[in-house]
């Protein structure tokens, strides 16, 4: 894949539009998908995901393949996503990355490990989840989707992502701590009804 | 419970963002730590469903338009030649704010002239001056001390 | 072009790509909103005093600055700043080459998106709402001011 998108940048870069194209239509979906967890709203992040195309295709000349190019595309997607809501992280004033005793706590995301079993595959429970994950997604601060979605749908380990949001590993960590944990107290409220049926499938 | 506080992060970690000794005494925190060990349990649960949940509302939706739209964007931001962007001032610009019917015409030229003979003419790049809008027509005063771009009013004011 | 240069400039584009939390390229910015009216006595707040000569352009008479903001602005990363009217105008440095800088405006109440150049010494004076009653506000970007 990578050796293939090297030789449409190749073509797009000569001014190849259709191996532009094959390009959008190749990441479309997962540019979208990324911006769409950070900043919640379907249009916004249609507008931001083209935009991201727009800024590639404008800075096409600079990228010298150093890295993939689905890489650099993602990191323009996401610094257009994070951009997109900064005005939100202004009102936020609980998100503290550190991480203390108070914080490990249970709130009740015990029953979402019971409830999918130990092979979520097989789960139909966990497919629901997978529909309410979006909701669930949106009901999190800014920097704590940001960091998930840079994690779990980029793939981006906790040096690529120190860099990519300018913060320490320290801070990388705990900050995901908090996300997750955010996240499966938000998805135990779909779950939590169900262990009292018996809850395993 | 203290020592929860610096291993739980680290639960979820790849082989090789932690180091073998952070690796080491992971394991020997989770051997004897049952809350950090139902935590492991949530997070492996639960692993990909942010990624599958986010693709599969990608999936849902019509993407046909989408590389149409990317295009038309690249194109609207491309520079128009000048002759198109007075047929274009002209076109859009029945109600001035400023000035009469030739204030595009002048604004226009002095979009030329300002390039051509102005300060900073080296920058003979005429995207320089560009002002392009998606649905409300806008007016370019140029001068010495810099742009002055104004918003055009609503169509249905239109005499 | 030769090897070294080559090697150069593969490291100022990999540096570029591989740091984007770094600013690239910093630019003072000096952002004012004012508030231009058709009705009273020609009068133009001593705030305003170096933008009379761009402001006279405009059949507006009266000029007061309303608010003023002084930041440094980040290559490619937006600024969001409210308007008078409730609405939001983002700003962002799309490019700088010495001492010119080109500024994207971009008002989505207005459907409006502006990309302007300028240099060191000039400003941009930028309607952000619809007139109304014989007022209208604009922003002006002044940059290394």
């Amino acid at each position: 894949m990578e050796a293939d998108d090297l030789a449409l940048v190749g073509r797009a870069k000569a001014g190849d539009a259709s191996a532009f194209k094959a390009l959008v239509i190749r990441y479309q979906r997962k540019v979208y998908a990324v911006a769409l967890g950070i900043v919640k709203d379907t249009d916004l992040a249609w507008d931001v995901s083209q935009e991201a195309f727009v800024r590639v295709h404008r800075h096409l000349g600079e990228f010298k393949g150093d890295s993939a190019f689905s890489t650099w595309l993602f990191r323009i997607g996401t610094h257009l996503a994070i951009d997109a809501v900064r005005k939100e992280r202004q009102s936020q004033k609980d998100d503290i990355d550190d991480l203390r005793e108070g914080d490990l706590g249970d709130a009740g995301e015990g029953i979402l490990s019971t409830s999918l079993g130990l092979d979520p595959s097989e789960n139909a429970l966990r497919h629901e989840l997978a529909g309410k994950m979006e909701a669930a997604l949106a009901t999190l601060p800014a920097i704590h989707r940001e960091i998930l979605v840079l994690r779990e749908l980029e793939g981006l380990s906790y040096e690529e992502l120190a860099a990519r949001l300018g913060i320490q590993k320290g801070t990388v960590m705990s900050r995901l701590f908090h996300a997750r944990k955010k996240m499966q107290a938000a998805l135990s409220e779909y779950a939590g009804p169900r262990e009292t049926h018996g809850g395993e499938e | 419970m203290a020592e929860c506080t610096t291993y739980r992060p680290m639960i979820g970690s790849r082989e090789a963002e932690l180091t073998p000794v952070e690796r080491q005494d992971l394991a020997i925190h989770l051997e004897g730590c049952p809350g950090c060990r139902g935590w492991a349990a949530r997070l492996a649960a639960t692993e990909g469903l942010v990624s599958e949940a986010l693709l599969a509302a990608a999936a849902r939706r019509d993407f046909s338009p989408f590389v149409d739209g990317v295009m038309a964007r690249i194109e609207g931001a491309r520079a128009e030649p000048f002759l198109a962007r007075l047929r274009r001032a002209l076109r859009l610009h029945p109600r001035l704010v400023v000035g009469g019917a030739l204030a595009p015409l002048v604004a226009a030229l002095s979009l030329v002239l300002y390039v051509e003979f102005g300060p900073g003419a080296e920058l003979a790049d005429a995207r320089s001056l560009e002002v392009h809008t998606e649905g409300r027509a806008t007016t370019i005063i140029q001068s010495s001390d810099g742009p002055l771009v104004l918003i055009d009013d609503d169509d249905d004011e239109a005499t | 072009m030769t090897r070294r240069r080559f090697a150069t400039a593969l490291a100022a584009a990999t540096a570029l790509l591989l740091l984007p939390a770094l600013a690239l390229a910093d630019v003072p910015v000096r952002v004012r909103v004012i508030r231009g009216s058709r009705q009273g006595p020609p009068q133009v707040d001593v705030k305003l005093e170096d933008l009379r000569k761009q402001l006279g352009k405009l059949a507006y008479v009266k000029w007061e600055q309303v608010s003023e903001a002084r930041f440094d602005m980040v290559d490619q990363k937006t600024r969001f700043m409210e308007l008078p009217d409730g609405n939001h105008m983002g700003l962002t440095v799309q490019e700088v080459r010495g001492q010119t800088v080109t500024v994207e405006v971009a008002l989505a109440q207005q459907n409006t998106m502006s990309r302007l150049t300028i240099e060191k010494g000039q400003r941009i004076v930028h309607q952000v709402t619809r007139e109304k009653g014989g007022v209208a506000y604009f922003v002006t970007v002044h940059a290394w001011p």
